[in-house]
Protein backbone atom coordinates (compact mmCIF):
# COMPACT_ATOMS: atom_id res chain seq x y z
CA UNK A 1 0.00 0.00 0.00
CA UNK A 2 2.88 2.46 -0.82
CA UNK A 3 -0.17 4.93 -1.85
CA UNK A 4 -0.37 5.44 1.98
CA UNK A 5 1.63 7.93 3.02
CA UNK A 6 3.46 8.49 6.36
CA UNK A 7 0.81 11.16 7.46
CA UNK A 8 -1.77 9.34 6.58
CA UNK A 9 -1.03 6.78 9.04
CA UNK A 10 -0.19 9.57 11.62
CA UNK A 11 -3.67 10.88 11.09
CA UNK A 12 -5.72 7.28 10.85
CA UNK A 13 -3.86 6.66 14.31
CA UNK A 14 -4.14 9.47 15.83
CA UNK A 15 -7.02 11.93 14.72
CA UNK A 16 -8.99 10.75 13.21
CA UNK A 17 -9.85 8.01 16.08
CA UNK A 18 -10.96 11.04 17.39
CA UNK A 19 -13.43 11.65 14.33
CA UNK A 20 -16.88 11.48 17.25
CA UNK A 21 -15.30 14.02 19.26
CA UNK A 22 -14.51 16.16 16.63
CA UNK A 23 -17.75 16.01 15.20
CA UNK A 24 -19.76 16.65 18.35
CA UNK A 25 -17.66 19.35 19.00
CA UNK A 26 -18.14 21.45 15.62
CA UNK A 27 -22.01 20.92 16.20
CA UNK A 28 -21.73 22.01 19.65
CA UNK A 29 -20.36 25.06 17.80
CA UNK A 30 -22.37 25.34 14.94
CA UNK A 31 -25.64 24.80 14.71
CA UNK A 32 -26.34 23.26 11.39
CA UNK A 33 -25.17 20.17 10.73
CA UNK A 34 -23.05 20.83 7.19
CA UNK A 35 -21.95 23.59 9.10
CA UNK A 36 -20.13 21.44 11.48
CA UNK A 37 -18.99 18.63 9.24
CA UNK A 38 -17.43 21.56 7.24
CA UNK A 39 -15.71 22.91 10.27
CA UNK A 40 -14.41 19.43 11.07
CA UNK A 41 -13.13 18.71 7.30
CA UNK A 42 -11.79 22.27 6.94
CA UNK A 43 -9.94 21.18 10.34
CA UNK A 44 -8.74 18.04 8.52
CA UNK A 45 -7.18 19.92 5.36
CA UNK A 46 -5.39 22.55 7.62
CA UNK A 47 -3.67 19.23 8.94
CA UNK A 48 -2.56 18.34 5.64
CA UNK A 49 -1.06 21.19 4.68
CA UNK A 50 1.26 21.35 7.88
CA UNK A 51 4.95 21.23 6.75
CA UNK A 52 5.80 19.27 10.43
CA UNK A 53 2.84 17.35 11.00
CA UNK A 54 5.22 14.85 13.08
CA UNK A 55 6.10 17.42 15.33
CA UNK A 56 2.47 18.04 16.72
CA UNK A 57 2.19 16.53 20.57
CA UNK A 58 -1.20 16.11 21.06
CA UNK A 59 -3.38 15.81 17.66
CA UNK A 60 -6.37 15.34 18.89
CA UNK A 61 -5.61 18.35 21.49
CA UNK A 62 -4.18 20.15 17.69
CA UNK A 63 -7.48 19.10 15.99
CA UNK A 64 -10.06 20.66 18.54
CA UNK A 65 -8.14 23.87 19.01
CA UNK A 66 -7.99 24.36 15.31
CA UNK A 67 -12.18 23.43 14.44
CA UNK A 68 -12.08 25.94 17.73
CA UNK A 69 -10.17 28.74 15.67
CA UNK A 70 -12.30 28.36 12.63
CA UNK A 71 -15.41 28.55 14.67
CA UNK A 72 -14.35 32.05 15.63
CA UNK A 73 -13.22 32.92 12.48
CA UNK A 74 -16.88 32.08 10.61
CA UNK A 75 -18.45 33.90 14.40
CA UNK A 76 -16.19 36.98 13.15
CA UNK A 77 -17.54 36.38 9.67
CA UNK A 78 -21.20 35.76 9.80
CA UNK A 79 -24.23 38.06 10.02
CA UNK A 80 -26.04 36.15 12.10
CA UNK A 81 -24.35 34.91 15.55
CA UNK A 82 -25.60 30.85 15.84
CA UNK A 83 -22.96 28.98 17.76
CA UNK A 84 -22.56 28.86 21.37
CA UNK A 85 -20.19 30.53 22.98
CA UNK A 86 -20.31 28.56 26.22
CA UNK A 87 -19.03 25.46 24.06
CA UNK A 88 -16.56 27.14 22.65
CA UNK A 89 -14.79 28.33 25.75
CA UNK A 90 -15.22 24.27 27.31
CA UNK A 91 -12.68 23.53 24.26
CA UNK A 92 -9.30 24.47 26.17
CA UNK A 93 -10.25 22.24 28.76
CA UNK A 94 -10.22 19.14 26.35
CA UNK A 95 -7.02 20.27 24.81
CA UNK A 96 -5.36 20.62 28.39
CA UNK A 97 -6.46 17.54 29.74
CA UNK A 98 -6.96 15.25 27.80
CA UNK A 99 -3.13 13.40 26.02
CA UNK A 100 -3.14 11.39 23.56
CA UNK A 101 -1.88 7.99 23.63
CA UNK A 102 0.48 7.30 21.33
CA UNK A 103 -1.36 4.28 19.81
CA UNK A 104 -5.36 4.38 20.06
CA UNK A 105 -6.32 1.21 18.20
CA UNK A 106 -9.91 1.54 17.05
CA UNK A 107 -11.77 0.38 20.11
CA UNK A 108 -14.53 -1.99 20.79
CA UNK A 109 -17.98 0.03 19.47
CA UNK A 110 -16.19 1.36 16.45
CA UNK A 111 -14.84 -2.22 15.35
CA UNK A 112 -18.75 -3.36 16.36
CA UNK A 113 -20.33 -0.46 14.40
CA UNK A 114 -17.63 -1.29 11.34
CA UNK A 115 -19.11 -4.94 11.81
CA UNK A 116 -23.00 -4.08 11.85
CA UNK A 117 -22.65 -1.92 8.97
CA UNK A 118 -20.99 -4.85 7.17
CA UNK A 119 -23.76 -7.19 7.93
CA UNK A 120 -26.38 -4.10 6.96
CA UNK A 121 -24.95 -3.68 3.20
CA UNK A 122 -26.49 -5.49 0.13
CA UNK A 123 -25.13 -9.00 -0.36
CA UNK A 124 -22.53 -8.44 -3.22
CA UNK A 125 -21.04 -5.61 -1.73
CA UNK A 126 -20.19 -7.46 1.40
CA UNK A 127 -19.28 -10.82 -0.62
CA UNK A 128 -16.47 -8.17 -2.78
CA UNK A 129 -15.56 -6.19 0.42
CA UNK A 130 -15.42 -9.64 2.94
CA UNK A 131 -13.02 -11.86 0.08
CA UNK A 132 -10.95 -8.72 -0.51
CA UNK A 133 -10.38 -7.63 3.08
CA UNK A 134 -11.08 -10.23 5.66
CA UNK A 135 -9.76 -13.63 3.28
CA UNK A 136 -7.63 -10.87 1.76
CA UNK A 137 -7.35 -12.66 -2.06
CA UNK A 138 -6.10 -10.46 -4.55
CA UNK A 139 -8.91 -8.43 -6.81
CA UNK A 140 -8.45 -10.94 -10.20
CA UNK A 141 -9.67 -13.99 -7.40
CA UNK A 142 -12.21 -12.01 -5.80
CA UNK A 143 -13.80 -11.81 -9.35
CA UNK A 144 -13.03 -15.23 -10.41
CA UNK A 145 -15.37 -16.47 -7.10
CA UNK A 146 -17.81 -14.49 -7.89
CA UNK A 147 -18.00 -14.99 -11.07
CA UNK A 148 -17.95 -11.18 -12.43
CA UNK A 149 -14.93 -8.86 -13.80
CA UNK A 150 -12.55 -7.48 -11.83
CA UNK A 151 -13.61 -3.87 -12.90
CA UNK A 152 -17.18 -5.08 -11.20
CA UNK A 153 -15.81 -6.39 -8.44
CA UNK A 154 -14.31 -2.50 -8.35
CA UNK A 155 -17.69 -0.97 -8.26
CA UNK A 156 -18.67 -3.59 -5.57
CA UNK A 157 -15.92 -2.77 -3.66
CA UNK A 158 -16.25 1.22 -4.64
CA UNK A 159 -20.29 0.91 -3.28
CA UNK A 160 -18.93 -0.98 -0.15
CA UNK A 161 -16.51 1.67 0.74
CA UNK A 162 -18.94 4.47 0.01
CA UNK A 163 -21.72 2.35 2.23
CA UNK A 164 -19.17 2.47 4.93
CA UNK A 165 -17.54 6.21 4.73
CA UNK A 166 -21.34 7.59 4.38
CA UNK A 167 -22.29 5.82 8.03
CA UNK A 168 -19.27 6.03 9.59
CA UNK A 169 -19.88 9.04 11.65
CA UNK A 170 -21.89 6.21 13.76
CA UNK A 171 -25.31 6.12 13.90
CA UNK A 172 -24.95 4.96 17.68
CA UNK A 173 -21.23 4.01 18.03
CA UNK A 174 -21.03 5.66 21.67
CA UNK A 175 -16.76 6.76 20.87
CA UNK A 176 -14.37 7.10 23.75
CA UNK A 177 -15.16 8.58 27.05
CA UNK A 178 -15.10 11.52 26.84
CA UNK A 179 -15.16 15.07 28.24
CA UNK A 180 -18.55 16.20 27.50
CA UNK A 181 -19.75 14.09 29.78
CA UNK A 182 -19.07 16.52 32.67
CA UNK A 183 -21.63 18.37 33.55
CA UNK A 184 -22.06 21.39 31.08
CA UNK A 185 -25.35 23.33 32.22
CA UNK A 186 -26.02 26.95 30.85
CA UNK A 187 -29.01 28.70 32.13
CA UNK A 188 -30.44 30.70 28.58
CA UNK A 189 -33.89 31.60 29.27
CA UNK A 190 -35.96 31.34 32.11
CA UNK A 191 -38.93 31.62 30.20
CA UNK A 192 -40.63 28.11 28.02
CA UNK B 1 -10.67 14.09 -12.30
CA UNK B 2 -10.26 17.66 -11.02
CA UNK B 3 -12.82 18.97 -9.09
CA UNK B 4 -13.39 21.26 -6.29
CA UNK B 5 -15.90 19.33 -4.45
CA UNK B 6 -18.89 21.35 -5.62
CA UNK B 7 -18.76 20.01 -9.16
CA UNK B 8 -21.09 16.94 -9.52
CA UNK B 9 -19.58 13.88 -7.00
CA UNK B 10 -18.21 14.46 -3.82
CA UNK B 11 -14.61 14.42 -2.64
CA UNK B 12 -15.33 11.61 -0.42
CA UNK B 13 -17.17 9.80 -3.59
CA UNK B 14 -14.02 10.74 -5.51
CA UNK B 15 -11.25 9.74 -2.53
CA UNK B 16 -13.20 6.17 -2.50
CA UNK B 17 -13.25 5.52 -6.33
CA UNK B 18 -8.90 6.35 -6.16
CA UNK B 19 -8.52 4.22 -3.47
CA UNK B 20 -10.06 0.84 -4.69
CA UNK B 21 -8.72 1.29 -8.19
CA UNK B 22 -5.12 2.33 -6.46
CA UNK B 23 -5.71 -1.05 -3.96
CA UNK B 24 -6.55 -3.05 -7.36
CA UNK B 25 -3.50 -1.74 -9.32
CA UNK B 26 -5.81 -0.12 -11.69
CA UNK B 27 -5.08 3.61 -11.31
CA UNK B 28 -2.88 5.85 -12.43
CA UNK B 29 -0.45 6.75 -10.10
CA UNK B 30 0.73 9.90 -11.21
CA UNK B 31 -2.69 11.05 -11.67
CA UNK B 32 -3.41 10.11 -8.38
CA UNK B 33 -0.93 12.13 -6.92
CA UNK B 34 -1.54 14.97 -8.97
CA UNK B 35 -4.81 15.48 -7.78
CA UNK B 36 -4.27 14.07 -3.85
CA UNK B 37 -1.40 17.26 -4.44
CA UNK B 38 -3.85 19.56 -5.47
CA UNK B 39 -5.54 20.80 -2.75
CA UNK B 40 -5.01 19.43 1.38
CA UNK B 41 -8.82 18.39 1.14
CA UNK B 42 -8.10 16.16 -0.98
CA UNK B 43 -5.33 14.59 1.02
CA UNK B 44 -7.66 14.69 4.02
CA UNK B 45 -10.44 13.30 2.70
CA UNK B 46 -8.36 10.39 0.73
CA UNK B 47 -6.48 9.88 4.45
CA UNK B 48 -10.17 9.83 6.22
CA UNK B 49 -11.76 7.06 3.32
CA UNK B 50 -8.02 5.43 3.88
CA UNK B 51 -8.77 4.95 7.48
CA UNK B 52 -12.32 3.42 7.17
CA UNK B 53 -10.79 1.27 4.74
CA UNK B 54 -7.92 -0.17 6.76
CA UNK B 55 -10.69 -0.96 9.51
CA UNK B 56 -12.42 -3.80 7.34
CA UNK B 57 -9.35 -5.30 7.71
CA UNK B 58 -8.77 -5.27 11.23
CA UNK B 59 -7.92 -8.90 12.34
CA UNK B 60 -10.78 -8.91 14.95
CA UNK B 61 -13.70 -8.41 12.70
CA UNK B 62 -14.19 -11.93 11.32
CA UNK B 63 -14.91 -13.07 14.98
CA UNK B 64 -17.17 -10.30 15.48
CA UNK B 65 -18.90 -10.90 11.91
CA UNK B 66 -19.75 -14.22 13.11
CA UNK B 67 -21.42 -12.93 16.39
CA UNK B 68 -23.78 -10.21 15.32
CA UNK B 69 -24.77 -9.28 19.21
CA UNK B 70 -22.59 -7.03 21.34
CA UNK B 71 -22.46 -5.65 24.62
CA UNK B 72 -22.57 -1.61 24.40
CA UNK B 73 -22.24 -1.23 27.73
CA UNK B 74 -20.91 -3.03 31.34
CA UNK B 75 -24.44 -2.94 32.53
CA UNK B 76 -26.07 -4.60 29.85
CA UNK B 77 -27.46 -8.14 29.97
CA UNK B 78 -27.73 -10.02 26.70
CA UNK B 79 -30.34 -12.57 26.59
CA UNK B 80 -29.92 -15.91 25.05
CA UNK B 81 -32.78 -17.20 22.76
CA UNK B 82 -34.31 -20.37 21.81
CA UNK B 83 -32.19 -21.59 18.79
CA UNK B 84 -29.74 -19.33 19.66
CA UNK B 85 -27.03 -22.42 19.91
CA UNK B 86 -28.08 -23.73 16.59
CA UNK B 87 -26.23 -21.00 14.68
CA UNK B 88 -22.55 -21.94 15.59
CA UNK B 89 -23.13 -25.06 14.34
CA UNK B 90 -24.32 -24.11 11.46
CA UNK B 91 -22.22 -21.42 10.31
CA UNK B 92 -19.14 -23.68 11.08
CA UNK B 93 -20.70 -26.01 8.64
CA UNK B 94 -20.69 -23.68 5.60
CA UNK B 95 -17.90 -21.40 7.27
CA UNK B 96 -16.42 -18.18 5.64
CA UNK B 97 -18.29 -15.90 3.45
CA UNK B 98 -21.01 -18.75 2.33
CA UNK B 99 -21.52 -18.97 6.35
CA UNK B 100 -21.90 -14.75 6.17
CA UNK B 101 -24.50 -14.97 3.63
CA UNK B 102 -26.62 -17.19 4.58
CA UNK B 103 -27.12 -15.87 7.98
CA UNK B 104 -28.32 -12.76 6.47
CA UNK B 105 -30.34 -15.18 3.64
CA UNK B 106 -33.26 -16.32 3.86
CA UNK B 107 -32.11 -20.01 3.68
CA UNK B 108 -31.01 -19.67 7.61
CA UNK B 109 -33.88 -18.80 8.92
CA UNK B 110 -34.77 -20.15 12.09
CA UNK B 111 -38.44 -20.07 13.21
CA UNK B 112 -40.01 -19.17 16.30
CA UNK B 113 -43.35 -21.24 16.84
CA UNK B 114 -44.74 -19.02 19.61
CA UNK B 115 -44.62 -15.67 20.20
CA UNK B 116 -40.87 -15.13 22.30
CA UNK B 117 -40.77 -11.76 24.68
CA UNK B 118 -38.24 -9.98 26.81
CA UNK B 119 -38.38 -7.42 29.21
CA UNK B 120 -36.76 -4.60 31.27
CA UNK B 121 -36.80 -3.03 34.74
CA UNK B 122 -36.68 0.13 35.46
CA UNK B 123 -33.83 1.64 35.09
CA UNK B 124 -32.77 -1.05 33.22
CA UNK B 125 -31.22 -1.78 29.62
CA UNK B 126 -30.58 -4.81 27.52
CA UNK B 127 -29.74 -6.08 23.78
CA UNK B 128 -31.61 -8.91 22.96
CA UNK B 129 -30.26 -10.79 20.00
CA UNK B 130 -32.95 -12.58 17.15
CA UNK B 131 -32.36 -15.58 15.29
CA UNK B 132 -32.11 -13.39 12.12
CA UNK B 133 -29.11 -11.52 13.45
CA UNK B 134 -31.17 -8.40 13.58
CA UNK B 135 -30.98 -6.42 17.05
CA UNK B 136 -33.43 -5.08 19.81
CA UNK B 137 -31.74 -2.58 22.56
CA UNK B 138 -34.50 -1.96 25.27
CA UNK B 139 -34.66 0.69 27.30
CA UNK B 140 -35.81 1.32 30.69
CA UNK B 141 -38.88 -0.28 31.80
CA UNK B 142 -39.80 -1.79 28.26
CA UNK B 143 -41.83 -5.16 27.26
CA UNK B 144 -41.39 -6.73 23.34
CA UNK B 145 -42.06 -9.77 22.22
CA UNK B 146 -41.45 -11.48 18.36
CA UNK B 147 -42.65 -14.45 16.24
CA UNK B 148 -40.36 -15.07 13.29
CA UNK B 149 -41.85 -18.14 10.99
CA UNK B 150 -41.97 -18.25 6.87
CA UNK B 151 -43.90 -15.83 7.13
CA UNK B 152 -42.05 -12.96 8.09
CA UNK B 153 -40.52 -11.39 11.12
CA UNK B 154 -42.94 -10.05 13.54
CA UNK B 155 -42.26 -7.60 16.30
CA UNK B 156 -44.40 -5.76 18.85
CA UNK B 157 -42.99 -3.48 21.16
CA UNK B 158 -45.87 -3.78 23.83
CA UNK B 159 -44.57 -0.86 26.22
CA UNK B 160 -41.63 1.59 26.89
CA UNK B 161 -38.58 2.36 24.46
CA UNK B 162 -36.47 -0.06 21.93
CA UNK B 163 -34.21 0.42 19.40
CA UNK B 164 -34.28 -2.46 16.29
CA UNK B 165 -31.08 -2.99 14.39
CA UNK B 166 -32.80 -5.04 11.10
CA UNK B 167 -30.85 -6.86 9.26
CA UNK B 168 -31.47 -7.51 5.18
CA UNK B 169 -32.57 -11.13 5.84
CA UNK B 170 -35.12 -11.32 2.63
CA UNK B 171 -37.91 -11.87 4.60
CA UNK B 172 -40.56 -8.52 5.71
CA UNK B 173 -39.63 -7.49 9.15
CA UNK B 174 -43.15 -6.19 10.55
CA UNK B 175 -43.10 -3.40 13.68
CA UNK B 176 -46.23 -3.67 15.93
CA UNK B 177 -47.66 -1.25 18.65
CA UNK B 178 -50.84 -0.29 20.09
CA UNK B 179 -50.37 2.98 18.03
CA UNK B 180 -48.45 2.45 14.80
CA UNK B 181 -47.70 -0.34 13.31
CA UNK B 182 -44.50 -0.81 10.35
CA UNK B 183 -42.43 -2.45 7.77
CA UNK B 184 -39.13 -1.88 8.17
CA UNK B 185 -36.26 -2.13 5.74
CA UNK B 186 -32.39 -3.39 6.90
CA UNK B 187 -31.79 0.01 8.67
CA UNK B 188 -32.25 0.89 12.53
CA UNK B 189 -34.83 2.34 14.37
CA UNK B 190 -36.43 3.61 17.74
CA UNK B 191 -40.16 3.45 18.90
CA UNK B 192 -40.63 5.37 21.83
CA UNK B 193 -44.57 4.60 23.68
CA UNK B 194 -45.07 7.65 25.95
CA UNK B 195 -48.50 7.73 27.10
CA UNK B 196 -50.53 9.10 24.51
CA UNK B 197 -47.75 9.95 22.67
CA UNK B 198 -45.88 7.49 20.35
CA UNK B 199 -42.10 8.66 18.79
CA UNK B 200 -41.19 6.23 15.39
CA UNK B 201 -37.64 7.34 14.37
CA UNK B 202 -35.92 6.04 11.14
CA UNK B 203 -32.11 6.17 12.21
CA UNK B 204 -30.59 4.66 8.79
CA UNK B 205 -33.25 2.76 5.84
CA UNK B 206 -36.76 3.15 6.11
CA UNK B 207 -40.10 2.28 7.17
CA UNK B 208 -43.52 2.21 5.97
CA UNK B 209 -45.42 3.26 8.65
CA UNK B 210 -49.91 3.21 9.28
CA UNK B 211 -51.49 4.35 11.74
CA UNK B 212 -55.11 4.73 12.19
CA UNK B 213 -56.06 3.43 9.69
CA UNK B 214 -54.66 5.59 6.98
CA UNK B 215 -52.53 4.79 4.08
CA UNK B 216 -49.11 4.09 4.77
CA UNK B 217 -46.26 6.92 4.98
CA UNK B 218 -43.17 6.24 3.98
CA UNK B 219 -39.92 7.64 6.02
CA UNK B 220 -36.63 8.12 5.60
CA UNK B 221 -33.62 7.96 7.41
CA UNK B 222 -33.98 11.04 9.70
CA UNK B 223 -37.49 10.97 10.04
CA UNK B 224 -39.00 11.18 13.20
CA UNK B 225 -42.93 10.70 13.17
CA UNK B 226 -44.62 11.83 16.26
CA UNK B 227 -48.18 10.72 16.71
CA UNK B 228 -50.06 12.10 19.58
CA UNK B 229 -53.69 10.76 20.06
CA UNK B 230 -53.92 9.42 16.79
CA UNK B 231 -52.68 12.23 14.55
CA UNK B 232 -49.05 11.83 13.11
CA UNK B 233 -46.58 14.50 12.39
CA UNK B 234 -43.51 13.81 10.18
CA UNK B 235 -40.32 15.94 11.25
CA UNK B 236 -36.97 15.43 10.19
CA UNK B 237 -34.04 15.39 12.51
CA UNK B 238 -30.23 16.82 12.39
CA UNK B 239 -27.74 14.97 13.45
CA UNK B 240 -27.69 16.55 16.74
CA UNK B 241 -31.30 15.36 17.34
CA UNK B 242 -30.94 12.48 16.38
CA UNK B 243 -27.83 11.71 18.71
CA UNK B 244 -30.08 13.19 21.65
CA UNK B 245 -32.81 10.65 20.82
CA UNK B 246 -30.58 7.62 20.67
CA UNK B 247 -28.39 8.73 23.51
CA UNK B 248 -29.64 6.43 26.00
CA UNK B 249 -28.33 3.51 24.30
CA UNK B 250 -24.87 4.62 25.50
CA UNK B 251 -26.74 4.87 28.81
CA UNK B 252 -26.85 8.99 28.84
CA UNK B 253 -29.26 11.41 28.60
CA UNK B 254 -29.40 14.71 26.77
CA UNK B 255 -31.10 17.98 27.66
CA UNK B 256 -30.64 20.79 24.87
CA UNK B 257 -32.67 23.64 26.19
CA UNK B 258 -35.17 21.73 27.81
CA UNK B 259 -37.69 22.83 30.19
CA UNK B 260 -36.71 21.60 33.79
CA UNK B 261 -39.71 19.99 34.75
CA UNK B 262 -39.31 17.79 31.10
CA UNK B 263 -36.05 17.01 32.10
CA UNK B 264 -36.91 15.85 35.34
CA UNK B 265 -39.68 13.13 33.60
CA UNK B 266 -37.01 12.02 30.90
CA UNK B 267 -35.11 11.29 34.15
CA UNK B 268 -37.83 9.57 36.42
CA UNK B 269 -38.12 6.81 33.68
CA UNK B 270 -34.36 5.65 34.74
CA UNK B 271 -35.20 6.44 38.56
CA UNK B 272 -37.21 4.28 40.70
CA UNK B 273 -37.11 6.46 43.60
CA UNK B 274 -38.66 9.63 41.79
CA UNK B 275 -37.31 13.24 41.70
CA UNK B 276 -40.30 15.80 41.97
CA UNK B 277 -40.49 19.84 41.99
CA UNK B 278 -41.37 21.63 45.04
CA UNK B 279 -43.20 23.93 42.79
CA UNK B 280 -44.25 24.65 39.56
CA UNK B 281 -42.05 27.80 38.53
CA UNK B 282 -38.94 26.02 38.80
CA UNK B 283 -40.16 23.52 35.71
CA UNK B 284 -39.40 26.45 33.33
CA UNK B 285 -35.70 27.04 33.77
CA UNK B 286 -34.16 25.74 30.64
CA UNK B 287 -30.86 23.51 30.37
CA UNK B 288 -28.98 21.63 28.94
CA UNK B 289 -26.44 18.90 29.01
CA UNK B 290 -25.61 15.05 29.03
CA UNK B 291 -25.46 12.93 32.26
CA UNK B 292 -25.69 9.13 33.08
CA UNK B 293 -29.17 8.27 32.87
CA UNK B 294 -27.38 5.40 36.18
CA UNK B 295 -26.06 8.26 38.33
CA UNK B 296 -28.70 11.03 39.21
CA UNK B 297 -26.62 12.19 41.48
CA UNK B 298 -24.44 14.14 38.76
CA UNK B 299 -27.42 15.95 37.48
CA UNK B 300 -28.41 16.60 41.15
CA UNK B 301 -25.36 17.84 41.91
CA UNK B 302 -25.16 20.33 38.62
CA UNK B 303 -28.61 21.71 39.82
CA UNK B 304 -27.15 22.47 42.77
CA UNK B 305 -24.45 23.90 41.65
CA UNK B 306 -25.69 25.22 38.56
CA UNK B 307 -28.88 26.73 39.58
CA UNK B 308 -28.77 26.84 43.55
CA UNK B 309 -31.43 23.98 43.53
CA UNK B 310 -31.20 21.93 46.54
CA UNK B 311 -32.50 18.34 46.68
CA UNK B 312 -33.57 16.68 50.06
CA UNK B 313 -35.37 12.84 50.00
CA UNK B 314 -39.16 12.78 51.21
CA UNK B 315 -40.59 9.78 51.68
CA UNK B 316 -40.16 7.86 48.33
CA UNK B 317 -39.15 10.87 46.45
CA UNK B 318 -36.57 13.19 46.07
CA UNK B 319 -37.46 16.72 46.17
CA UNK B 320 -36.24 19.97 44.06
CA UNK B 321 -36.60 23.28 45.64
CA UNK B 322 -35.04 27.00 44.98
CA UNK B 323 -32.06 27.01 48.06
CA UNK B 324 -32.71 30.30 50.14
CA UNK B 325 -30.36 32.79 49.59
CA UNK B 326 -29.19 32.43 46.13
Amino acid sequence: MSWLRDIDIWFADHVFVFNQQHRRYAASLMRQGDEAEELVQEAYARLFALPDWASVANPHAFTMRIIRNLAIERFRRADVVRFDQGALLDALDIADHAPTPDVVAMDRSELNHVARLMQMMPSRMREALHLRRIEGLPPAQVAERMGISVSTVETHLVKALRFLVERGDGLDAPGKAEQAHQCKMTERLERV
Amino acid sequence: MQDDGTAGTSLSDQATRWLVALDAGTADRDEFEAWRSADPRHAAVFAQVAATWRRTADPRLPALLEQPAEQQAPDLVEEMLPHASAMPTRRAMMGGVAGLLAVAGASAFLTTPRRASAQTAIGERRVVRLQDGSQAMLNTDTRISWRFDERGRDLWIERGEAALLVTDAGQPFRLFSDPVDARLSAGKFSLRLNGAQADLLVLAGQAAATYGGAMAQTLGAGSLLTLRNGAGQIASLSAEDMASATAWEQGDITFRGMALAQAVAEFNRYLPVKIVLADAQLGRLQLGGTFHTASPDAFLAALQDGFGIANRREGDAILLYRARGV
